[in-house]
């Protein structure tokens, strides 16, 4: 699954992984952009993978003007930055339907064998499924495995003031059959990928992770993008910022030359 | 599809199920795997050879009818060797000819050139959809290996082309490389946000992670039914090795190009 670029390190012992899921909004992905743009990391391998459709393209970030002619960007790249013991997985494409559990196990399986500290998957959910307690305050909620409670349980109450993810049973299913974690059984992410598959499994296998979600409907989400990749730097702290209650600020953020013509090519307004 | 005895059957499509979160449908897939065989000679030259494989020094993958078409009017001739055919399933509605030699056929057939048994030229105008590219592809190359590039040909709709100027003239030809290739493309790069799917980004994101030389040219049309401009747009291939020394000598290759377009309009609906 994992495929390395020549020179790449053999495990990413201590560093933190973030994974994009593909959900609505593609607020997980347009995260990444952003955080791989900014952070100019640097690509130190693929997710060459039969669950992810196939898609290439030139070089969507515009880091170093040198690059952009004719570098290919795969469906699924991992990137990587030494001085912010980071690894970031940028996924272009939708998982094949019927792959989500195989692509989760590899994941799983890379995790382990590249023994990473711990891992965050960006994702966001349907605003249209918030209840009632979730429709006032902010739109953005995180929830972690036991594992990585137990370690920044306490900052993330206290320091950040986050708000974990509300448990709620869904009303259609309460006893799932696929259900194996009496701790992810509460968890509900509609429109959020893969989020709560991996998240029950990581449960299940004792691996540090958190999910960081924001409630949106699809349309234009990349204020939605810049809130969610602040918050997660509030956390993670890879780039200083000086007001850290501004959770929209795009000056921070350097916005990738892939995002160019989100709604089509320019068009002729004189028809109009 | 339709059996030997010409009984319907039909197959469970993963296209029916709309649901986003695959919890359910794991069990649903029934796509159908692509399978290469090749000719009992050619067995014969594989099971001989050291690492089971056919060998070449250029792989040409034409996908679709616009590439396939320029292929056959400008590099294969009638003596060429077919080595095997790579079957990726047909539609009800697919009609070939009996000796699946035409060119509206949903076939993909191997080559290899007698004049230049280095080069091995896939004519794929069969349809393999994005789930199945990724098995394909693998199928290809765990057969053939080649030891200098990989040439790839495809066509797109100028509608799926994303722009900021609207004066363009089609069909022109764009590309996209892996990052190993040596030499220097013939067109430019395909520019920002532009991507391209399925087959040809399935191969072209299997030779950058495995290190192999590379190139996608795509050519946009504005038509969408073969056109004998849309299949010249890849002339400039031919001023370029490896092309160069491998083009057919044809002085009628006008009547040859309009014969195909004639082929392939004549089940063209429009004026029916």
């Amino acid at each position: 699954m994992y495929v390395g670029c020549p020179g790449s390190p053999d495990d990413f012992k201590g560093c933190t992984l973030i994974l994009p899921a593909v959900s609505v909004g593609n607020i997980g992905q347009l995260s990444v952009d952003l955080l791989v743009t900014t952070l100019e990391l640097v690509k130190v391998g693929y997710i060459h993978s039969e669950c992810v459709l196939p898609v290439c393209g030139n070089d969507p970030f515009n880091t170093d003007k040198k690059r952009t002619e004719g570098n290919l960007a795969t469906s699924t790249e991992v990137y990587f930055s030494a001085a912010n013991n980071l690894v970031v997985v940028q996924q272009r494409a939708p998982l094949v339907k019927g792959k989500h559990a195989d692509y989760c196990n590899g994941l799983i399986d890379w995790i382990t064998s590249f023994q990473f500290d711990k891992v965050i998957m960006l994702t966001s959910s349907h605003a249209y499924e918030r209840l009632d307690s979730q429709l006032q305050g902010s739109s953005f909620r995180y929830i972690a495995t036991p594992k990585l409670e137990k370690i920044i349980g306490d900052q993330m109450k206290d320091e950040l003031k986050w708000c974990r993810l509300e448990n709620r049973d869904s009303t259609w299913c309460n006893e799932h059959k696929n259900e194996t974690s009496k701790i992810s059984s509460g968890v509900f992410i509609p429109g959020g990928g893969i989020a709560k598959r991996l998240y029950t499994q990581c449960c299940n296998k004792d691996i540090s992770m958190a999910v960081l979600l924001v409630f949106c409907s699809e349309g234009d989400n990349i204020s939605d993008a810049l809130s969610l990749t602040t918050y997660l730097n509030h956390w993670l702290k890879v780039i200083p910022t000086k007001d850290p209650s501004d959770v929209t600020s795009s000056r921070v953020w350097q916005i990738p030359k892939s995002w160019s013509l989100l709604f089509g090519s320019t068009f002729d307004k004189s028809i109009y | 599809m339709a059996t030997f005895f010409g009984e319907i059957v039909t197959f469970p499509s993963r296209a029916v199920d709309e649901e986003e979160d695959d919890d359910d449908v794991d069990q649903v897939t029934a796509i159908c795997q692509p399978v290469l065989r090749w000719c009992p000679e050619i067995r014969l030259e594989i099971s001989k050879s050291p690492d089971k494989t056919i060998s070449c020094k250029t792989l040409i993958v034409a996908v679709g009818p616009v590439a396939t078409g320029f292929i056959e009017s400008y590099v294969l001739s009638k003596d060429d060797d077919t080595l095997g055919v790579v079957v990726s399933g047909m539609k009800q509605t697919d009609g070939n000819s009996f000796s699946q030699t035409m060119h509206t056929d949903k076939s993909c057939f191997i080559y290899r050139l007698r004049q230049h048994r280095d080069i091995v030229v896939c004519q794929c105008n069969s349809k393999v959809s994005a789930e199945q590219a990724f098995i394909w592809t693998q199928q290809v190359f765990s057969n053939i290996k080649q030891s200098s590039q990989v040439i790839i040909l495809s066509s797109l709709q100028v509608t799926e082309y994303k722009s900021h100027s609207r004066n363009h003239t089609t069909p022109f030809l764009n590309c996209l490389c892996s990052s190993t290739l040596k030499t220097k493309p013939v067109c430019p790069y395909l520019s920002q946000p532009n991507t391209v799917a399925d087959l040809p980004a399935a191969i072209l994101n299997y030779c950058q992670v495995y290190g192999i030389a590379a190139v996608l040219y795509v050519t946009y049309s504005d038509t969408a039914y073969l056109e004998v401009a849309s299949m010249k747009s890849f002339l400039p291939l031919l001023d370029v090795q490896p092309l160069k020394d491998i083009v057919k000598i044809n002085s009628n290759i006008d009547f040859t190009l309009k014969k195909l377009v004639e082929l392939n309009t004549s089940q063209n609906p429009l004026y029916l």
